[in-house]
């Protein structure tokens, strides 16, 4: 039940000189334990009317004054005590370093810097009843984020350290991670960001793997996704590298014990820039880019199911961007492919109310592309990207069509069929209209 | 009757018989069985325990069995059977016996340590303390340090459990169904703690319907008055009503607004009628110092303030300010808004007082003399205290301060000169707060000695030591009308005092921590309480009943007040957040409706209307200006 050890009240009495034996020292324990409790206890008393929450020293110098014993005299550093541990023999001792300092040295030592004044700001809490947004009130997030981990220092996203910052003005700046990461999970956090950037695709794969099954990796997550931000920005052009990255996400996604609501915000950027970058590899005349923008593109429509109820803006600010991204003349072509198929990925009721309306458009923009001869040159890359955009969007739009008559097919409605439909598909669809009803019977013989 | 007292009787003979022979006293015992068979005086033994209510145990257990005295393990025997039999019991009575394993618990305990049989102590403890832990969780940990028979006697809480009876309520059959258990597996041990140590009140013939486990309703626990007392005790007659309204100072007023004739000069008037009217029936006999003819504009003030007062409701919600300070570095301890909210004060750990003006008003301008160090915010220093300061309290017309400090004393400073005018030496122990009363003159103190003050500026001695607290009062508050006082204390209960007579004349108990924080509503009926358990009580004052309790901060609350029209209850707290309650609406429970499942939740958001959080900002105090904006203040706390 004592917290104390007998050890403890015996090495004190070696340093007074007194050997104690064992029952002398067991009653002491008792005693002393029960002092330092009561003293404590007093002690609670002036943290609580100090309205602290932490004990300083000075409340127990305070208490003991109280109860009439003399109180500890010296210089009160400001700086909770370390305890060390020693060990002697079989036992473990824990002390307080006592350095001892040279009164010169204190007296030539520089004035410490004029504590700052005591200031204070006004700000509305609340106006009828309503708190206000403003910079002086927390953050939604930050009223998530204390009622998720009270009292842990949990890895904080960067607007919100730098936001108390901002109304004190001079807090000095805290170091952002406090939590302490276990060496296993440094170490393996290295080897995964190793094994994901290197050129093996085993050993990515492993990675990969390992990642989408780890139930242990929570606290590395903010790492991981930190990690994700900088390889993207910074291997734009390596494809191998932004491919992994995707694939890194999609396994953190799939990995059920991890909870990643907090960091959407955060993985949601990569992903779009992987899908409407303007240029994803070195050459893009051989390079496959479009694979990691189809890729992506399925990663992001994973997410608006997923996450879509929980955060309602979610879904049409991705839908937003890369509608802007389709739609924009000036944007090149495989920014509006990586739209396209981000678009088509969202689910059929964002390509009929986005895509459909828009193809006629498009395909008269890339009407001249298509219709270039040279095979050399820039001229022959930009017919390249046109022929994959007309394939995605034709591709699209005839799975669209086929869906939609399925439906109607299934519903009993009217299907509309042959001269009908292809009569549809030419008014709406212009330019692309012959593609699109080859792909819808290949066995035809183009438009009659 | 006679039968069963001669009965009786003849059996206490026998034990104490049976008690001399074992000590020995062999002629002790033949003289006393020669005497036996004349008749003792009767009601020797009866020393005026049977009160009125009071279902006493019979007295001969005093002499309890020597042999189960003898046995060290007899109070873990005892203590487990009837932790079973109360589990075992049915819902119905469990509620109520569960209350009385307490009590037993710490008696057992602190007889097992006085009778110096430690190990079988530390097991008792060992055992049986997660039973409490929950409800009594900072007892027990005290509890659990005493070890030797000296702390016994040594210890405060120890002794508040020696020498006071321990209140609970019981049904009659619940009481009759704990005796026959004692009596009939004979646990003497347990039977005298009962009847030494615990005073049960008899309520009903039925038990409450509590499905929830409020075992707070049963428990009156350590109040320092016998249970059956305090049911008359806050029966005493309270004059609750307003100060009778001063005519002559009313008839300045209106004088003088008459003659300056200001815009609103109507509506001031209108007020002033109001005003004229309050009086009402039970307005107490408090003498006063005349109002003087400097107090007028600040009055007329007022009655514009009034005038323009928002109306608020459970509809219409405060609008909340709130100021947060600075690079404090945990060395600000209290923080003091003025009544006419002009100015702020606050208490810090190096024993100095710091004025802010906080009107903005420009420094050369202002009137209040505050020079601007750094032109920016004017502020002014206090110096005269030698320990931390805990509590300020601005006087109503703003011209004092009084302020209270680790270093025993309590010290009046003047704001028209910024200087200490007096300091008031009395108290033994640190000063934990202070309160003017609402038309000045008059202030209290609260300290750890137990013991609250009353004095008057001009008197350097108290005038009325108020005794009766069983630890630290940390709180006093006068009521709106002067003549009565309220203190909370560390012992977990907050009593009204009588300002004229000195004595008590209210007990709430009901509290699970600490009352740390007050606040008496503007019609002075209704008070609020709060402290250590999170939990806000509103208690009506004349009956001396709990109204509600209001469950939602997570924190230790700091501060309370009502609303200037008393409907909304705004308090702050450690968990750095602002939170209104509704102080009108009553609980489900209160108006009779039967209680259901979820009765906790519906406690927590019924009267629960806002939640306000701050950054990182603990409120000390909330305040409400005379037109109902709520004035938050804390200090924020930068991190580690």
């Amino acid at each position: 039940m004592s917290v104390l050890a007998k050890e403890s009240v015996q090495a004190i009495a070696d340093t007074a000189g007194i050997s104690l034996k064992d029952e002398i020292a067991n009653a002491l324990v008792q005693d002393v334990e029960y002092r330092l409790r009561e003293i404590i206890h007093e002690a609670g008393k002036f943290m609580r009317h100090a309205k602290r929450q932490k004990l300083h020293s000075d409340d127990i110098n305070y208490a003991l004054r109280v109860r009439n014993v003399e109180p500890l005299y010296g210089w009160e550093s400001g700086k909770s005590s370390r305890f060390n541990l020693i060990t002697q023999g079989t036992q473990q001792i824990y002390y307080v370093e006592d350095q001892e300092l040279d009164l010169e040295d204190i007296l030539n030592a520089p004035l410490p810097p004029v504590p700052l004044e005591v200031t204070y700001t006004a700000h509305w809490l609340a106006i009828d009843g309503v708190q206000p947004a403003i910079v002086q009130n927390p953050t939604p997030a930050e009223l998530q984020e204390r009622k998720l981990k009270p009292a842990t220092a949990a890895p904080a996203p960067a607007e919100q350290i730098s936001a108390p910052v901002s109304i004190s003005g001079e807090a000095p700046a805290e170091t952002l991670v406090k939590a302490v990461l276990t060496k296993e999970l440094q170490i393996y956090y290295e080897k995964v960001t190793e094994a994901v950037t290197s050129g093996s695709e085993e050993l990515r794969s492993l990675a990969v793997e390992s990642i989408s099954k780890d139930p242990g990796i929570q606290p590395l997550l903010p790492y991981l996704i930190q990690f994700i931000a900088e390889q993207v920005t910074q291997n734009m052009r390596k494809l191998d590298i932004t491919h992994s990255m995707m694939r890194l996400i999609r396994a953190i996604l799939h990995n059920n014990n991890l909870f990643v609501e907090p960091y959407l915000h955060q993985l949601i950027p990569n992903i779009l820039t992987c899908i409407v970058a303007k240029r994803l590899c070195a050459d893009p005349a051989t390079d496959d880019h479009w694979t990691l923008r189809t890729y992506a593109a399925k990663l992001i429509s994973y997410i608006c199911n997923q996450y879509g109820a929980t955060y309602q803006s979610l879904q049409p600010r991705i839908t937003k961007t890369l509608l802007r991204a389709f739609l924009d003349p000036l944007k090149p072509l495989s920014t509006n492919y990586g739209a396209i198929v981000g678009l088509a990925a969202l689910g059929p009721e964002a390509v009929r109310v986005l895509l459909l309306p828009n193809v006629k458009a498009f395909g008269d923009r890339i009407q001249d592309d298509l219709n270039a001869m040279e095979d050399d040159g820039p001229q022959a890359v930009r017919k390249m990207e046109a022929e994959k955009c007309r394939e995605a969007l034709v591709g699209t739009v005839a799975d669209h069509i086929r869906r939609d008559m399925e439906e109607r097919r299934n519903s009993g409605q009217l299907v509309t069929e042959g001269d009908a439909l292809l009569e549809e598909v030419r008014s709406s669809y212009g330019f692309l209209a012959h593609s699109i009803w080859h792909e819808l019977y290949p066995s035809a013989n183009g438009l009659r | 009757m006679a039968a069963e007292g001669r009965h009786s009787q003849e059996h206490s003979d026998r034990l104490v018989a049976a008690y001399l022979k074992t000590r020995g006293y062999r002629h002790t015992e033949a003289f006393f069985r020669k005497e036996a068979n004349l008749p003792l005086s009767e009601g020797s033994l009866d020393s005026g325990l049977h009160q009125r209510h009071e279902a006493s145990v019979p007295d001969y257990i005093l002499f309890y069995n020597e042999a189960e005295a003898s046995n060290p393990n007899a109070y873990e025997r005892g203590y487990s059977r009837l932790r079973k039999w109360v589990d075992d019991s049915i819902d119905k009575y469990k509620v109520e016996l569960r209350g009385i394993l307490f009590p037993i618990f710490v008696h057992a305990y602190l007889d097992l340590i006085v009778r110096e049989l430690r190990d079988q102590a530390k097991h008792f403890m060992e055992l049986f303390r997660v039973d409490h832990s929950e409800l009594h969780g900072q007892d027990i940990a005290r509890l659990s340090a005493i070890l030797e028979p000296q702390h016994v006697s040594e210890n405060d809480l120890a002794q508040n459990f020696r020498s006071n009876r321990y209140g609970l309520r019981m049904s009659r059959y619940s009481f009759e169904l704990l005796l026959s258990f004692l009596q009939d597996n004979n646990f003497m041990l347990l039977l005298r703690i009962v009847n030494e140590h615990i005073s049960i009140l008899v309520v009903s013939t039925e038990p409450e319907n509590g499905e929830d486990g409020l075992e707070k309703d049963q428990t009156i626990g350590l109040v320092g008055q016998s249970v059956h007392q305090l049911e008359d005790f806050n029966r005493q007659q309270l004059a609750l009503g307003t100060l009778p309204p001063d005519m002559p100072f009313l008839t300045e007023i209106e004088r003088k607004i008459k003659e300056e004739a200001p815009p609103d000069a109507g509506e001031l008037l209108e007020e002033l009628e109001k005003v004229k009217l309050e009086a009402t029936a039970d307005s107490p006999a408090i003498t006063l110092p005349a109002k003087k003819l400097i107090d007028v504009p600040a009055a007329i003030k007022s009655l514009r303030e009034t005038r323009n007062r928002v109306q608020l409701s459970s509809t219409a919600l405060p609008s909340i300010c709130c100021y947060t300070f600075h690079n404090s570095s945990s060395s600000l301890q209290s923080l003091t808004l003025s009544p006419d909210a002009s100015m702020v004060s606050g208490g810090f750990a190096d024993s100095f007082i710091r004025l802010w003006d906080i009107t903005g008003a420009d420094t050369k301008t202002s009137k209040s003399g505050f020079k601007g160090e750094q032109g920016a915010q004017s502020s002014r220093r206090l110096v005269g205290h030698g320990g931390p300061v805990y509590g300020t309290s601005f006087s109503s017309d703003r011209r004092y301060l009084v302020s209270c400090s680790e270093d025993r004393t309590a010290r009046l400073w003047s704001l028209d000169t910024f200087s200490n005018v007096a300091c008031y030496k009395g108290h033994n122990y640190p000063v934990w707060d202070v309160d003017f009363s609402s038309q000045g003159w008059y202030f209290a103190t609260a300290s750890h000695d137990r013991t609250a003050r009353l004095w008057s500026c001009d008197h350097i001695y108290p005038l009325r030591v108020f005794v009766g607290h069983l630890s630290d009062v940390d709180i006093v508050r006068f009521h709106p009308n002067c003549s009565y006082l309220l203190t909370g204390s560390n012992d977990r209960t907050a009593r009204l005092w009588d300002v004229q007579k000195g004595t008590c004349v209210r007990i709430f108990k009901g509290h699970q921590g600490a009352v740390q924080t007050l606040a008496f509503s503007p019609d002075g009926r209704t008070v609020a309480s709060s402290g250590e358990d999170h939990n806000i009580i509103l208690w009506d004052i004349s009956s001396g009943k709990r109204i509600k309790t209001m469950a939602g901060h997570t924190g230790v609350v700091h501060s309370l007040c009502f609303s200037k029209d008393g409907s909304v209850l705004a308090s702050g707290g450690g968990d750095n957040t602002v939170r209104i309650w509704d102080a009108k609406r009553a609980e489900v429970r209160e108006l009779g409706v039967k209680r259901d499942v979820t009765h906790s939740i519906a406690q927590d958001s019924m009267s629960h209307l806002g939640t306000y959080p701050t950054k990182r900002t603990p409120i000390y105090n909330v305040q409400f200006t005379g037109t109902n904006i709520m004035m938050a203040l804390g200090a924020f706390q930068s991190e580690g």
